[in-house]
């Protein structure tokens, strides 16, 4: 009677030892199913003034013309920039094709030589009205001190790209107006822009799908 | 059961399940805690019973597995790191969207409603024929990452890193134009202007004392924090001062207030 006794109060204890342990392992059934379904990625953003990517890891960013370009680091500009800022970082960055990239629903223009990122701006761009057009293009004609037989307006460090006038010249860019369909960049840019693109590199006006990162805008100071 | 009711009583009870009190007699109670009052709890000048012990053992199991359980989580979690992609990064800088129809101007102006020969018509804002001046001659904010700035505004409040350059002749020879006003056109022409010459200061790459190659990440500065001065600007002294004052006055009051308390005690006890 007394091993009967203690055999059940063993078995008691024993069953809910084991209760316990399979209900704990039920509670933290999500967390293993979270973990064995996706591995946790951190985005990892460094300081300092550019982004590198991993040699073995170069983003492409493929364009429509089927063209796909080579990223190799870009700035690391981590505030939004304001109407007529810009940054120019070329340290270190050695000769190499260069390739201008505008933006028009970030309103950004990057410049890349050799797959770095040397250059960006905000820039002023077409109404709904005068449309900048899209596409690649190459740069048709240079000109330092340009005046617009169009619309009567100095345009300086113009760099043509259509053959009806469209171009990249330097504009007071703020914040409120648009241009005739032409890229407006700060002038001190356009000055560096100049000096980098010579006739026939391409420049490539994309209206990239997707919002800007929101997040530009909480982090705003 | 008795024993989980009691369990679940209070502390003192835990204490007596476990085998550290003892000499509790029960009045009442089943034969299951009678047995376990006389196996598990420690009689006066006696060890506490190995039953007991081997009791809280077997209690302190399931709590260890689940532990493991809940620690074990992370330690095996795939944690692979990504670098932001380049999309992303011009995303965070873009100004932001411009929205359809953000420059058309459907009403006319006062001065051209008062003035109206011919008929409105909706338009959008361009760049007018009579430019602006573009924001040639400001002065350019020397950057240590190598970052060039543009509107002194923008970067005297984003990227404010450091004293302008002084200004210094560009080989190129562009003067910006700050004539008289009347030729209307405020875009930098040639030098043949009427006004003082403004030289433009030119961006000037920091140096680097160490060249890192592009394949080598270059040494990180972090472009972080401003420096901040030692001594605390006005309102911080004043806020410091009020303060003082204030946690004194607090603690005048609370100590008056105590001893009023006190007396009152006192004088109520006399009575």
């Amino acid at each position: 009677m007394t091993a009967l006794w203690r055999f059940l109060r063993r078995s008691l204890w024993l069953g809910l030892i084991i209760g316990l342990g399979v209900l704990s392992y039920m509670a933290f059934r999500h967390v293993r199913e979270a973990r064995d379904s996706a591995p946790v990625t951190v985005v990892h953003r460094p300081s300092g003034p550019r982004v590198w990517y991993p040699d073995d890891r170069y983003p492409q960013m493929r364009l429509p013309d089927g063209r796909s370009e080579t990223i190799r680091s870009v700035l690391n500009v981590t505030r939004r920039m304001h109407y007529g800022q810009y940054v120019w970082n070329d340290d270190h960055i050695p000769a190499g094709e260069v390739w201008a990239y505008a933006d028009l629903t970030r309103q950004t223009l990057s410049v890349f030589r050799a797959g770095h990122e040397i250059g960006s701006a905000v820039i002023l761009y077409g109404t709904d009205g005068k449309p900048t057009p899209t596409g690649t293009f190459r740069i048709l004609a240079r000109a330092k001190d340009h005046q617009s037989s169009l619309y009567d307006a100095k345009m300086p460090y113009m760099l043509r790209l259509t053959g009806d006038g469209v171009a990249i010249h330097a504009s007071h860019v703020r914040k409120g107006v648009a241009t005739h369909g032409c890229i407006g960049v700060p002038i001190a840019f356009a000055r560096l822009l100049y000096d980098q693109m010579q006739i026939g590199d391409r420049v490539t006006i994309l209206r990239a799908p997707g919002p800007p990162d929101p997040t530009a805008r909480l982090t705003r100071h | 059961m008795a024993f989980v009711k009691r369990l679940t009583t209070n502390y003192l009870s835990i204490r007596r399940f476990l085998g550290y009190d003892g000499g509790v007699e029960f009045e009442r109670g089943n034969a299951l805690s009678k047995w376990w009052h006389k196996s598990a709890v420690r009689q006066p000048g006696k060890r506490r019973p190995a039953n007991a012990r081997r009791r809280a053992a077997w209690l302190a199991l399931p709590l260890v597995a689940t532990v493991g359980f809940a620690i074990g989580e992370n330690d095996r979690s795939a944690i692979a790191e990504i670098l932001a992609d380049p999309m992303s990064i011009l995303g965070q800088r873009s100004p932001g969207e411009r929205p359809a129809g953000a420059l058309t101007q459907s009403k006319p102006r006062y001065a051209k409603l008062a003035s109206a020969r011919k008929p409105f018509a909706p338009s959008e804002r361009v760049l007018s024929q009579e430019r602006e001046r573009p924001a040639a001659d400001a002065p350019t904010f020397a950057v240590p990452e190598g970052m060039g700035a543009g509107d002194p505004g923008d970067a005297a409040r984003d990227f404010s890193f450091g004293d302008p350059i002084p200004e210094a002749p560009p080989p190129g020879g562009f003067v910006p134009n700050r004539g008289q006003g009347g030729g209307g056109d405020g875009i930098p022409g040639g030098p043949g202007t009427d006004g003082p010459p403004i030289t433009n200061p030119p961006v000037t790459p920091p140096v680097n004392p160490t060249p890192p190659g592009p394949d080598k990440p270059p040494i990180i500065i972090d472009p972080g924090t401003p420096p901040t001065s030692a001594v605390p600007e006005p309102a911080t002294w004043i806020a410091l001062i009020f303060g003082f004052f204030a946690t004194a006055g607090a603690m005048r009051w609370s100590r008056t207030r105590q001893a009023a308390a006190i007396q009152v005690r006192v004088h109520s006890k006399t009575n």
